[in-house]
């Protein structure tokens, strides 16, 4: 038995030695925002704060200078909403149709289709940036929230699709044709039937769409247009001034801010996340 | 078979800085009584976000105001980024009024795209081309059409010390980066770092071009930027500057590689480095800091440098359009950007030289009178790698002379073979 | 669960089809039409600005005659490779512990995960700022009495690159956690029991049972991880900006740099070209050994 528990105890080692890793960094983070400058020219990176205060995350909040503005980074928190939301409404809505018109019903073609949205999700954003603009301004939407908003929806259905393709093809093959028998079509099954099922891959593909937009820069930088920079852009500008010293606390305490609330998203909804990959993530 | 989507996938890409803020131009012209209640909007993209630069943008937006205009301001941070911004919003069809940037390749390859308007007629009527210098109107015009307007002129050879940790280290301020090696042990044994740089390409390259400066002269200058000469590239004489430059590696702290410019400045501000080879932008990081020229600061031209001025000229560019309102609102502009006027208050709020030549600036700080005396001669007028090279070329020097600083198995002949081929295209 | 692909058992619907309309001509033109216009332009003359004058594979040679694609391609395999190994040794490691029911392994899970959210820019700054030779750890550890203690590999031409792997693999094991976690939660629990009758010692239970069943959930990793590495940018630029001297440049950053800063569009075309093409090249063999039997 001395084996095991030694097996045991090395378990646990490695874990708490692995979550040290994971977090040293944020620990990093949050004390350097809590001290002063001359705290941090002074002392190491890892000491507490002497003297924590909130002086860098009220500066950060709200009257950092990003550009010539010095407003610090909470107007791009409500762009970043706006931006956010709507995106990921729509293309979690989109991305289970088409998930479930792929996996439930005779499209041919379908798995070259997938295969080609899988391949296209490999195409890095920089070298169509030229092309995108001028389509996107083609249809009269450059330099404006509805034009960002339907490139992130464009640039997340390859992988929602995929999503829900995967777990909707784990749905027993009877359910739907008890639906069709009592006369159900495409758009009421949906309704119906498969949206109500769907509460958990939903939830994983909000978490993953939400994400993924927040934290998005270069989208936002090219396609929002002045006033609707989201707030990744502003902690850019914050931390790359070209003049005066660098203030560390002030940038950890905007970098923190914008993090925060995809941080929040997943200490809420992380066991969602683990469960809904489980449910989705090995189909095909 | 992937049905799961990496968090990361569509975090998106980093451009150096950036709030693009788009806008709308209004038009008014002086005079005109038609539309007199809205002032003209002038919508300008710039990457001049510091305070000093916003002083001086204040000058422009005043004199905007005066004439019935109304500046809109766009500020991106970092010049890499304004470039993308500006360029996307051309090609979207939703180009600013104007733009304000570095002259040389950048506004050239604009022009010869044929994206931007011209001001010949406003030139013609100010008399723009007997103001200027030969240096500035060579790169301001393009076939034959006056495309960009210069607003300001920076030197970027020019050394900024400390000079208390000078005085305490007991040593002279180098005039040749030979004696410099000297001057450094001292400095170093004094526990100082001798040479503040930011490790960055363009400053590896400033750095590198008063070395060049030095030990090849003026001579060796032009041939490689001005006249494209490949043999003088590959010659003695550079690679005696490319070894010289490589001794300097021992004066830099090993914490340089992607410092920026103004970290390195506050390096020499609280006294950890003696020197710094920066533009004279720098400048004002000093007087931000409450510092004096002769006082907490001193400033002269690099090592070796004494009779030539690299220049690097600012101006505005105007993207092409042929809505009236733009057009006028950006005749309106360029007509103040040259008032002389507006260009002493501008440049003495920036801290650069005005590019009328028919103008004197008044209470010049020391620093402020070396630059005028060395612009009053036209002949020491160099040109800096934007006015110089194309963008292509300006990059691939830049690649060469970064990959040389942080390679030092590699030998002076190889680099200077590699400088050949980066001019290879021009 | 037995793959609903055999089309002869789906319903036909015309209204599926035309649900799908918008998503197709979006991939179309997004992402596909974008692709061969970077072709075209791949061998036109375009500097600046798109130019359609054709000149064969002039951009193609002064791609590879260049001093900086040679570094950035290399360095896309040396990251990636680095990348992706310690991505997945950690991840996978991190899935078999917390496998092994461990108390508090939600919470131990939430801390794997959290990175994930943070976008990369923050990865990359916090990272930055840890790394700092002046600053960070290595003055942390020297001023403990270490004096002689050294971690500059971020501004170390020759380890740049694997200490921003390193930063990476921190942001993305977790999404390789959750997946083998998933897969290996599926495993059958009488595979456990049968070892444990037979008195097989765990470490060989793993590897020679149980980690060919998480195949498939290996390869997923594999090609998620190197789509991250395809399309790296923000962590590189948060982190080095291209590192010591071009140590850590990558064709992502060439692609932006040629194309808006040095005006060589058609160049940077060629290499976006190049890139594409590796990446299918690098994973069409392993997509088609990862494919299930129908």
């Amino acid at each position: 038995m001395n084996g095991a528990r030694i097996g045991r105890v090395g378990l646990y080692v490695f874990a708490v030695s692995a979550a040290l890793f994971f977090l040293i960094p944020l620990y990093v983070m949050l004390a350097t925002s809590l001290k002063s400058l001359v705290e941090i020219r002074a002392g190491s990176i890892f000491s507490l704060p002497v003297a924590p205060s909130l002086r860098a995350w009220s500066d950060a909040w709200s009257s950092a200078c990003t550009g010539i503005a010095c407003d610090g980074i909470s107007p791009g928190f409500w762009n970043s909403v706006k931006i956010t939301v709507p995106s990921v409404v729509l293309s979690v809505a989109i991305g289970a149709v088409n998930g479930f018109a792929l996996s439930m019903w005779r499209i041919r073609g379908a798995r070259l289709f997938l295969g080609l949205l899988m391949a296209g999700t490999f195409i890095p954003y920089q070298i169509i940036l030229y092309p995108l603009v001028k389509l996107v301004s083609a249809i009269g939407l450059f330099s404006s929230l509805p034009g960002v908003v339907f490139v992130q929806v464009i640039f997340g259905l390859p992988i929602l699709t995929l999503l829900f393709y995967g777990y909707y093809g784990s749905i027993p093959m009877d359910i739907l044709s008890a639906a069709r028998i009592d006369g159900g079509g495409f758009w009421s099954i949906f309704r119906h039937v498969i949206l109500p099922m769907s509460p958990g891959m939903i939830a994983v593909a909000v978490i993953l769409q939400f994400t993924g937009v927040w934290n998005d820069f270069l989208f936002g930088l090219i396609f929002a247009g002045r006033d609707h920079l989201p707030m990744t852009v502003q902690l850019n500008n914050l931390v790359n001034k070209s003049y005066g010293e660098m203030e560390y606390n002030v940038n950890m305490a905007a970098t923190v801010l914008t993090a925060l609330p995809t941080l929040l998203v997943y200490a809420v909804s992380g066991n969602y996340f683990a469960r809904g990959i489980a449910a989705g993530a090995m189909k095909g | 078979m992937f049905s799961l989507k990496c968090a990361i996938d569509c975090a998106g890409s980093v451009l150096r800085g950036s709030a693009v803020v788009a806008s709308l131009s209004l038009l008014l012209f002086a005079g005109r009584c038609a539309a007199a209640s809205d002032p003209l909007p002038v919508e300008v993209i710039h990457f001049w976000t510091s305070e000093s630069e916003a002083r001086a943008l204040q000058v422009l937006a005043k004199a905007l105001e005066q004439r019935h205009g109304r500046w809109i301001d766009s500020p991106i941070v970092g010049s890499d980024a304004a470039t993308s911004v500006a360029l996307n919003r051309i090609n979207g069809g939703d180009p600013p009024a104007a733009m304000l940037w570095e002259l040389g390749n950048r506004v050239t390859a604009l022009a010869d795209a044929d994206m931007l308007n011209d001001m010949d007629s406003l030139a013609a009527q100010g008399r723009w081309a007997a103001v200027l210098s030969p240096l500035v109107m060579q790169h301001a015009v393009f076939g034959g059409h006056f495309i960009a307007v210069p607003v300001e002129i920076h030197g970027e050879n020019w050394l900024w010390f400390n000079p208390q940790v000078l005085r305490e280290a007991q040593v002279p301020i180098p005039t040749h980066w030979s004696e410099f090696f000297a001057v450094g042990d001292k400095l170093r044994a004094h526990g100082v770092v001798p040479l503040a740089l930011g490790g960055q390409d363009w400053q590896e390259v400033m750095l590198f071009n008063t070395v060049m400066l030095d030990v090849g002269g003026a001579q060796l200058y032009r041939d490689f930027y001005i006249r494209h000469d490949r043999n003088a590239a590959r010659g003695a004489a550079m690679q005696q500057a490319l070894e010289t430059f490589a001794r300097l590696r021992r004066y830099v702290d090993p914490g340089s590689p992607g410092r920026s410019w103004n970290q390195a400045t506050q390096m020499v501000i609280t006294g950890r480095a003696a020197m710094q080879i920066m533009g004279d932008w720098a400048k004002r990081e000093f007087t931000r800091a409450g510092l004096t020229a002769g006082n907490g600061f001193g400033c002269t031209l690099a090592p070796g440098s004494s009779h030539n001025y690299i220049l690097a000229v600012d101006g505005f560019a105007f993207p092409k359009t042929t809505d009236p309102r733009k057009r006028a609102a950006q005749d309106l502009l360029a007509g103040i950007v040259m008032d002389p006027a507006v260009q002493i208050a501008f440049n003495q709020a920036k801290g650069s030289v005005p590019v009328r030549r028919d103008i004197a600036l008044a209470d010049l700080d020391a620093c402020g009178q070396i630059g005028a005396r060395v612009m009053a001669d036209p002949g020491s007028q160099l040109p800096n790698p934007a006015l110089a090279l194309d963008s292509d070329g300006e990059g691939a020097v830049g690649d060469v002379i970064a990959r040389f600083w942080f390679t030092p198995a590699m030998s002076p002949s190889r680099a200077a073979a590699l400088l050949a081929d980066a001019i290879a295209y021009q | 669960m037995r793959r609903r692909s055999h089309p002869r058992w789906l319903p036909r619907s015309f209204a599926a089809k035309l649900a799908l309309l918008p998503t197709s001509l979006a991939m179309a033109a997004c992402f596909y039409g974008c692709l061969v216009w970077t072709l075209v332009i791949s061998v036109s003359a375009s500097k600046l600005l798109p130019n359609y004058g054709f000149i064969g594979l002039m951009n193609y040679r002064r791609l590879f005659a260049g001093l900086r694609w040679e570094t950035a391609y290399s360095n896309l395999f040396c990251f990636g490779a680095a990348f992706i190994l310690i991505s997945l040794l950690l991840g996978v490691a991190l899935a078999i512990v917390l496998d092994r029911n461990l108390r508090a392994e939600g919470l131990f899970r939430g801390i794997f995960l959290y990175p994930l959210s943070m976008s990369f820019i923050v990865t990359g700054l916090a990272w930055q700022w840890f790394l700092n030779p002046t600053l960070g750890l290595q003055q942390f550890v020297r001023g403990m009495g270490l004096r002689h203690f050294t971690f500059d590999w971020i501004v170390d031409q020759d380890r740049a690159l694997y200490a921003v792997a390193i930063a990476a693999a921190w942001h993305a094991a977790g999404l390789v956690m959750a997946l083998t976690l998933a897969s290996l939660r599926g495993i059958d629990p009488s595979v456990w029991s049968a070892t444990r009758v037979d008195r097989v010692h765990p470490i060989r239970v793993y590897w020679h049972i149980v980690l060919p069943m998480i195949r498939p959930a290996i390869f997923t990793c594999i090609v998620l991880l190197t789509e991250i590495v395809v399309k790296s940018y923000d962590i590189m630029i948060a982190m080095t900006g291209g590192g010591p001297g071009g140590a850590t440049d990558l064709p992502s950053l060439f692609i932006v740099d040629f194309s808006f800063h040095r005006a060589s569009l058609g160049v940077a075309a060629a290499g976006a070209v190049v890139l594409v093409a590796s990446v299918i090249a690098a994973l069409a063999p392993l997509l088609y050994l990862s494919r299930k039997p129908p």
